[in-house]
């Protein structure tokens, strides 16, 4: 399973171009054969936006099913989890809402 | 914005005794003059600060802010900056004593040797604090690299006892910088800054950009709400100037919980107006004028809350994520 690493962004994520940076990075990694794990080791905290513009993203890009098959997330700590929790909720919530 | 008669023909502003974040009013409802002087070449205006007797970070922050926005505005010409030895002495404390004589020691201010100090600025800790300022460069990718490679380590490093204060500061890091980069706007050279011990920890971060009321009052405009108005709606959850972006308008009313669940304090100016919460007790109405925004949160770290404190039932475990 290749590997998307995000130690060079620790410890915390809170900027739209670094956002914008990982997201790109995922995505490119999926498109030339997924499944791909992300690794948050070292990441500390991450601004809802961020996770949002990432995670939500993903998530409604890939749907759930695929979203499940191909992303696995390593080392996330319980607050980084709950942060891309919300992230993809409102991702889902908007859409639904619009 | 007023443009008051009264305000535009005073030649001074001077500084209250306590520049502290319980007197912070006061020095906002004096500095508005600087404000309405954009490109007015006030003549013989003077800054005297010789009253101060107290100066905490976010005094000094603000002061060092008003003093940038007046000589890059071109606000006054031949003005003059008096400083108590008590405000000297909270420069040198902070760190800002090379970025302020920048301003105090040159009659005509050089842009790169702001930016220059700007660069300087350093963590410093001792046996019992740790003071950081650091600057927000949008254009600047070596200043971004630093926060995130030396400046936020430093911090995870002091507190690292206590790692759930350590996700605690952490998040709200996140949650300011990301308001901070991305409502500015324009680079607007705002200045964040973390004081603290083991038991506490202030930050701060102002700007003298695009303020929250115009940001946020202009998606709100239907609504016909006064300044002070927009900011208790600024808290509040999903409320953000920019609907359907990745912008979810949790910023504010995360840094509002966190601060109300560990009797914390937090203040937003803006344009006219605050908001203040302090020990879960919440009030917002008029003050002076202020370009941009200024957000002060003291957290205690005795009990530190994190964003799975705050909202564990709202949260969908349903969601199908592959964690290992």
């Amino acid at each position: 399973m290749k590997m998307v690493s995000l130690l060079d962004y620790s410890p915390i994520i809170s900027d739209r171009l670094i956002g914008d940076e990982i997201y790109t990075k995922i995505k490119s990694t999926l498109t030339t054969g997924g499944p791909v794990t992300v690794d948050l080791d070292g990441i500390k905290s991450m601004a809802t936006f961020c996770a949002k513009q990432i995670f939500g993203r993903l998530y409604l890009e890939l749907g759930s099913s695929e979203f499940f098959n191909q992303i696995q997330l390593k080392n996330a700590t319980d607050d980084v989890k709950t942060i891309i929790r919300i992230g993809i909720q409102n991702a889902l919530e908007e859409r639904s809402a619009s | 914005m007023s443009s008051s008669n009264k305000v535009i023909n005073k030649n001074k502003l001077q500084a209250p005794k306590n520049l502290t974040p319980s007197y912070l009013i006061d020095f906002i409802n004096e500095s508005e003059i600087i404000f309405f002087l954009i490109r007015q070449h006030k003549v013989g205006f003077i800054f005297d600060f010789t009253k101060v007797k107290q100066a905490s970070i976010l005094g000094v922050l603000c002061t060092y802010k008003i003093i940038e926005f007046a000589a890059f505005n071109y606000c006054t010409t031949h003005g003059q900056i008096t400083i108590s030895s008590e405000m000297d002495d909270a420069f040198r404390k902070f760190g800002f004593t090379k970025l302020i004589n920048t301003f105090l020691r040159n009659p005509i201010i050089e842009p790169q040797r702001v930016e220059k100090e700007y660069k300087n600025l350093e963590v410093s800790i001792g046996a019992n604090f740790i003071i950081a300022p650091q600057a927000l460069l949008r254009h600047d990718k070596s200043i971004q690299s630093s926060l995130n490679k030396i400046y936020l380590p430093k911090i995870d490093e002091y507190y690292k006892s206590n790692e759930k204060a350590v996700s605690m500061i952490f998040l709200v890091f996140s949650e300011v910088l990301l308001n901070f980069w991305e409502h500015a706007v324009s680079d607007t050279k705002s200045i964040i800054v973390a004081n603290g011990n083991k038991q506490n920890i202030e930050i701060a971060c102002a700007d003298t950009g695009n303020g929250i009321i115009e940001t946020l009052g202009k998606s709100l405009f239907e609504q016909d709400l006064k300044p002070e108005e927009v900011l208790q709606l600024a808290v509040k959850k999903g409320v953000t100037s920019k609907r359907m972006t990745n912008h979810m308008g949790y910023g504010l009313w995360i840094l509002d919980e966190i601060v109300t669940r560990t009797k914390g304090r937090m203040h937003i100016y803006s344009q006219g107006a605050y908001y203040i919460n302090e020990y879960g007790k919440k009030k917002s109405g008029s003050c002076g004028y202020w370009q941009g925004s200024i957000v002060y949160i003291s957290l205690p770290l005795l009990n530190p809350i994190t964003l799975s404190d705050i909202q564990p039932e709202e949260i969908n475990n349903d969601l199908q994520i592959n964690w290992t």
